[in-house]
């Protein structure tokens, strides 16, 4: 945890100081807005772990799931070890058409 | 479906993967049986055997957006270097539907222009937000030798 935080109520009373009268609400709406302005930059890092299923190539990422990712920038896969060994990328001119896409 | 698990000993060689769209594509050259389709070489999905998966068979890392904001009390999940930001942010739009509601002209040009400042403010912010993450990630990795010819 970080020295020096401010949550939602601490820039709810700053915002009284200069716009006296808005809601809490209308103040928690805005910094979920600024929230989706800042979600552009590489704010958070996570990782996630998934089923290999037989002849799946194609694995959902949608915002719809549990995750919400903007960017994926890498892939590992388990192997005999119980490791995670990083895969490579294809760039899109290197995609193949595959026999069972 | 069964849980398997891996025997591939090193997928940095046989897999790879791409994005297209909002999916990913995992794929292999690792095959399970004779033909085209299941045989070792063609890229390809995953060969298991029908109905087989491999139980955290990969894993991704990836940036993601914050969560949503609920709770006032909650600590708001992103460096705390970016929530003077925020509060700029949000006083700025504050301002301006303020300025935007209001029958008088000179009062809304007074909170206009305070929007305006509080919305410059949050742009220098993140801007030096962003510089500052480069200062810590960036700058040279190597040092080239000079050229003494």
């Amino acid at each position: 945890m970080a020295a020096i935080e401010f949550n939602g109520k601490k820039i709810y009373s700053r915002v009284l100081q200069a716009v006296p009268g808005v809601s809490e609400n209308y103040v928690k709406n805005l910094i979920n807005e600024a929230l989706v302005d800042l979600g552009q930059y590489n704010l958070k890092t996570e990782y996630a772990k998934a089923d290999l299923a037989h002849n799946q190539l194609w694995y959902g990422l949608a915002d719809d799931r549990a995750v919400t990712i903007n960017k994926v920038f890498r892939c590992s896969v388990l192997n005999d070890a119980g490791e995670y060994i990083r895969i490579p990328r294809l760039s899109n001119q290197d995609i193949k058409i595959t026999h069972t896409e | 479906m069964a849980a398997i698990s891996s025997t591939y000993k090193d997928p940095s060689d046989t897999f790879a993967w791409w994005i297209e769209g909002d999916k990913i594509a995992i794929a292999t050259i690792e095959g399970d049986g004779g033909t085209t389709e299941t045989g070792r070489g063609a890229l390809k999905a995953v060969q298991l055997g029908t109905g087989n998966t491999i139980s955290n068979g990969f894993l991704i890392s990836y940036y993601a957006e914050p969560d949503e904001y609920t709770d006032m009390t909650q600590e708001i999940e992103i460096d705390n270097a970016l929530h003077p930001a925020i509060i700029a942010f949000v006083k700025g739009k504050a301002l301006m539907d303020k300025a935007a509601s209001t029958n008088n002209p000179q009062l809304a040009q007074i909170k206009s222009a305070a929007s305006q400042a509080c919305m410059r403010d949050y742009d220098r912010l993140v801007r030096r937000f962003g510089a500052k993450r480069r200062d810590k990630t960036g700058g040279t990795r190597a040092v080239v030798p000079a050229d003494l010819r």
